[in-house]
């Protein structure tokens, strides 16, 4: 019975959370930032979680990540249980099987676009197929970047390298916190485009947290977190839709 | 605002520490060298004020000047003078005293060499107070076969009342009976000398050959003033003869004894000043980044109103608390260090007696003040960029910490090489009193003219020196070439206190190995001698006997020898002491020093050879007449009878005149070495090996075995460099660990962004590590390529002294390549494991 269970869950979830707590300090000052959640991310699927501030958000996508260790609970990625994992072998899961977009600040600025793309491949000492890294630069339109330093590219052409960075090792998931929160809104939407296009034709599968109605609705899936509670989980979503369940979370 | 300031100090006490760690040794070093030095000399002063005490005058020979650090040389004083003065009616007692050379032989049958210090001969005195020595067991010496030896000799050597001893004499090796162990004063020995004492009469015969005493002393009747006894005393003696008081004795002898401690002294001066110009470097450093970090907090201070000059007084008061703090636990550690260092005194035999410290206020006052200049110096121009921080970081974060003109510095830097290398060829051409404020002054310059411009070669060197360790280490070997390269002004910086050592380092290891080469290879080409007799230990003299017994072997010719001292027979040309050896007419046998005019055979009793050197720059052809002044005899008219052109080192020096002439003119008609051949197919060796079985104090060397000891004592030279080597590496490995620690701080965002994307803890302290190694290997590359140019100037410079060879240690260079890259990953080990520790969340975060 549990070994169907599981098998069913390789053979379609690219990732899991059962049960998972996550609180902050210790004692009597303990903040609970995930109370009980359990969420299944389908393969190949844009999953976008939203909530309003301090709902726990960055929290699940950190313990989901192996960035952060979880209270109780289970994070699976694929077949691999993180919670159970070092510190050296969550590393390499994040390395070899994970890719991540953060709000800004993505890229080392020591080395030139195409170094930062190629750093966790060259971490692990690994060449990335050479068709796909070409095939990813030139879709997000960076070819012409690829020498350049961090300091001397725009904000949404930083962002587009470091959505790069994620998607040319194939990960099996694609972590983004908040990636265009930082941006104006055209380069906002062109980073959305590529994202979309990577679930759809590279069959890439994303979680990326968001406050922004719009940018959450270019997912295939919303899921709303309140207090660490999932309190919604929405298909096809529209902007208007996610602000009614917004307001509806007092948000 | 100035609690922002305590704030800042407060919460990096690690920083901080580090920070004055420089200061701390610097400043250290400097207090323990004088807390030293002034605690030997109270001591010495202290003693022979003691000693002396009950002497109130002692009549003796007038000299010239001061030539030996025990004593000048003197003509002795006629034994009727002692029943001379003892008719002067305000003296009660006067009696004769002798000393000289008496070296005694171990029960091994060594001889007993005391190190950096004199085999004294004295005689006995009954009168306590004209005895220094007070018997600890036994009695005193009564028997032309008694000796009673210092306490020190007595316990380092295991001697004991009872025993029969042989006692090495000028000419003559005798036996005695120890009847007696005595101690000077309050101590085991004299600053380290071994002394043996006889009865007065015996004294006389076998110290001075009967010809009288080296002087007098006198003691006035109860009552009578010191000034009425001089004056009766002096209008009695001839006038070759003086008076001194007890007091003024004991000042001359008890400065003699401490000026011995004078290239100690210079050592730890040089170390310490190391120490306090790089502390400068690492405080630059420090400061200069705290500000560009600190720049958003002083943006905000800024648009709040702070002025700014407030603000740069703030970063100054941080300085000063810096230097205060650091300046005190230096004056701490330098009463350690002096302890320190008596204890090693102890050790190698130089017996003190247990005395307090002495810290006197002027010590504690240059060390602050010393400390509060460098650091306030440092920090002048980061508290300036402070200064210049605009409001507007308050909101973006970046301080302009752009250098406005760097023309400037490169122009500074470029003029202060050249005049820094100028000074430290002059000074070292030059010799004399401000030699070494020449060179030393002249180094400063070098190296600060080095830290302006290096920082326009620190992105290229770096990039160079990374490639390899990109090539082989991957990532982490590629950013930390990156790092390295990221800012050449603090890359520099932090190099700069290796620079200084390695350069240091660098050019005393090739000064060294030059003189040694050059002087080796002319001391080879000159001597034409099979063998040579020296002292047994490098540099100590012996006496005469010995030649005449060589000269009666059968089977040797050519019996040559030297005389001369090892710290220099010294004699004054104008005022200026230069010193001379003794050859006989016929020494060119032996030692051809290639006379290019005159010859060698002319040299009679007042008669000079010359060096080529020393000639040229007083434009002396044979012919001349030169005012040579001794101490002993006064000025003496000499005639340059030839002009040699061979560089033999202090081997023969510039000046030579006959045998007999040193005999006349100096106290020791003792030998540096004795040069023969064997006379055909003999074997020399075999026999005069036999002879010399009596005289413990030689040895035989074949010309081989002496050219490589003349040359061994270059290289002891390089120990005291490698004692710099080390201290100087320490003091820069402290300046990278601070550097780096900051660097880390720094980049907490970055390090945290690389961890989530998957750098393991082992990748970022690798490359932390090899940013170390780079910046360390740059340092030590420009260190070594200071140090080469500074030698090649000195060298160059040297060219007619007779530093013929320039020769480049490649073996030493090539190891403090490797030490400094040794240093680099040591001082990474810290800064590392905080980079691989850093919480990847919390980094990523980070603003
Ligand atoms: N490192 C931390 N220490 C203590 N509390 C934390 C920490 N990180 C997050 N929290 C708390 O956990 C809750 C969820 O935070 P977060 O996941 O960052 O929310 P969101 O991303 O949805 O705004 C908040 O109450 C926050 O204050
Ligand atoms: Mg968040």
């Amino acid at each position: 019975m549990t070994a169907t269970l599981a098998e069913d869950r390789v053979s379609t979830d690219a990732a899991s959370v059962t049960r998972l707590v996550k609180t902050y300090g210790r004692g009597d000052s303990t903040v609970p930032a995930l109370a009980d959640v359990t969420l299944r991310i389908e393969r190949g699927r844009f999953t976008a979680i939203m909530g309003p501030s301090g709902s726990g958000k960055s929290t699940l996508l950190h313990c989901m990540a192996g960035l952060d260790s979880a209270t109780s609970g289970e994070v699976r990625i694929g077949d691999e249980d993180v919670t159970r994992m070092s510190e050296a072998e969550r590393t390499r899961l994040r390395r070899d099987r994970l890719g991540f977009v953060f709000q800004a600040y993505n890229l080392v600025p020591t080395l030139t676009a195409e170094e930062n793309i190629l750093l966790p491949s060259r971490l692990a000492r690994r060449r990335p197929d050479p068709g796909f890294y070409r095939e990813v630069v030139s879709t997000l339109g960076i070819a012409d970047r690829l020498g350049h330093r961090p300091a001397q590219m725009s904000g949404g052409q930083q962002q587009r390298v470091a959505m790069a960075r994620a998607l040319v090792g194939r990960p099996a998931v694609v972590f983004a916190d908040e990636p265009t929160g930082a941006l104006d809104s055209r380069s906002s939407g062109a980073v959305l485009g590529f994202l979309v296009h990577a679930v759809h034709e590279m069959g890439q599968t994303i979680v990326m947290v968001t406050h922004d109605p719009l940018a959450a609705s270019r997912a295939d899936r919303v899921v709303f977190l309140a207090d660490g509670y999932i309190v919604g989980d929405m298909f096809d979503p529209t902007p208007d839709r996610i602000l009614d369940t917004m307001k509806s979370l007092g948000g | 605002m100035f609690k922002t300031t305590f704030r800042n100090l407060a919460s990096h006490k690690v920083r901080f520490f580090l920070t004055c760690i420089a200061i701390v040794l610097g400043v250290g070093l400097l207090t323990g060298t004088h807390v030293l030095t002034d605690t030997v000399r109270a001591t010495f002063d202290d003693l022979f004020d003691e000693v002396s005490g009950g002497v109130d005058l002692t009549v003796r020979a007038e000299t010239a000047f001061e030539n030996n650090a025990y004593g000048s040389d003197r003509e002795l004083v006629d034994a009727s003078i002692v029943d001379t003065v003892r008719a002067v009616d305000s003296v009660e007692v006067a009696e004769g005293s002798v000393e000289g050379y008496a070296e005694m032989v171990g029960r091994d049958g060594v001889a007993i060499q005391p190190p950096g210090a004199p085999a004294l001969g004295w005689s006995w005195s009954d009168v306590p107070e004209f005895n220094a020595f007070r018997i600890r067991d036994g009695r005193p010496p009564r028997d032309s076969d008694e000796v009673v030896v210092d306490a020190g000799t007595a316990d380092n050597h295991g001697l004991g009342v009872g025993e029969r001893i042989d006692i090495l004499l000028t000419g003559t090796r005798q036996s005695f009976e120890i009847v007696g162990v005595a101690r000077f004063g309050e101590a085991d020995n004299l600053a380290g000398a071994t002394v043996a004492l006889f009865d007065p009469a015996t004294a006389v015969g076998i110290l001075t050959a009967g010809a009288g005493y080296s002087s007098v002393q006198v003691k006035g009747v109860e009552g009578g003033g010191l000034a009425e006894l001089q004056d009766d005393v002096d209008a009695v003696l001839p006038d070759n003869l003086e008076t001194v008081t007890a007091a003024q004795l004991a000042e001359e002898t008890a400065s003699a004894v401490t000026d011995g401690f004078g290239i100690f002294e210079t050592g730890l001066l040089v170390f310490a000043g190391v120490s306090l110009f790089v502390a400068g470097f690492i405080i630059f450093n420090t400061f200069s980044m705290v500000v560009a970090q600190r720049s958003r907090e002083i943006g905000v201070l800024r648009a709040i109103g702070a002025g700014r000059r407030q603000i740069m007084v703030s970063v100054i008061v941080e300085a000063v608390v810096m230097a205060v703090l650091g300046a005190g636990l230096g004056v701490l550690f330098g009463l350690a260090v002096a302890h320190a260092l008596l204890a090693v005194f102890d050790l190698i035999g130089i017996s003190l007696p247990s005395t307090d410290l002495r810290l006197e206020p002027g010590t504690v006052y240059v060390g602050f003040g010393l400390a509060l200049v460098v650091t306030v110096l440092a920090a002048v121009v980061p508290a300036r960029r402070a200064a210049k921080v605009s409001p507007i970081a308050a909101m973006t974060g970046d301080a302009a910490t752009g250098e406005r003109s760097p023309a400037t510095r490169y122009a500074f830097g470029a003029g202060a090489g050249a005049v820094g290398a100028g000074l430290v060829a002059a000074g070292l051409v030059a010799g004399g009193d401000w030699a070494l404020s020449a060179v030393g002054g002249g180094a400063v310059l070098v190296f600060l003219a080095v830290a302006a411009l290096s920082p326009l070669v620190a992105r290229p060197v770096a990039g160079v020196l990374g490639r390899p360790i990109a090539l082989l280490r991957g990532v982490p070997g590629h950013l930390a070439k990156e790092n390295a390269q990221r800012d050449p002004r603090r890359t520099a910086a932090t190099a700069a206190g290796l620079v200084v050592g390695i350069a240091l380092v660098t050019f005393a290891s090739v000064f060294a190995q030059s003189l040694k080469a050059s002087t080796t290879g002319a001391i080879r080409s000159a001597v034409r001698s099979d063998f040579v007799v020296v002292g047994q230990s490098v540099g100590v003299t012996f006496g005469d006997d010995v030649t005449d017994r060589i000269r009666d072997t059968a089977a040797v010719e050519g019996v040559v020898p030297l005389r001369g001292r090892p710290e220099g027979a010294l004699w004054r040309l104008d005022g200026v002491e230069k010193s001379v050896v003794g050859l006989p007419a016929d020494g060119d046998a032996a030692i051809d020093l290639d006379v290019v005019e005159g010859s060698f055979g002319a040299l009679t009793d007042t008669g000079v050879l010359v060096h080529t050197g020393e000639a040229e720059a007083h434009g002396w052809s044979v012919g001349e007449t030169i005012p040579m002044e001794f101490a002993k005899t006064g000025i003496v008219d000499f005639t340059v009878v030839g002009i040699y052109s061979e560089d033999v080192g202090d081997m023969v020096g510039d000046y030579v005149v006959s045998t007999s002439a040193y005999d006349a003119n100096f106290s020791d008609p003792r030998n540096l070495g004795i040069f023969f051949s064997s006379r055909a197919g003999s074997g020399a060796r075999g026999d005069t090996g036999a002879t010399l079985a009596a005289f413990p104090n030689v040895r035989l060397l074949t010309l081989d075995e002496f050219v490589d000891e003349m040359g061994s004592r270059l290289d002891q030279m390089l120990g005291l460099v490698f004692v710099l080597l080390t201290l100087a590496i320490v003091i820069a490995t402290l300046g990278i660990v601070t550097t780096l620690a900051l660097a880390v701080f720094e980049r907490t965002r970055e390090i945290g962004l690389m961890r989530a994307v998957g750098m393991g803890r082992r990748q970022v302290r690798a490359m932390v590590r090899w940013e170390a190694v780079i910046v360390a290997v740059y340092g030590a590359v420009l260190g070594v390529a200071t140090g080469l140019v500074l030698s090649w100037a000195a060298v160059t410079a040297m060219e007619s002294s007779g530093l013929t060879r320039l020769v480049v240690p490649f073996g030493l260079v090539g190891g403090v390549v490797v030490v400094a890259a040794v240093a680099g990953v040591v001082a990474a080990v810290l800064p590392a494991r905080r980079a691989a520790r850093l919480d990847v969340l919390e980094s990523v975060a980070a603003v």
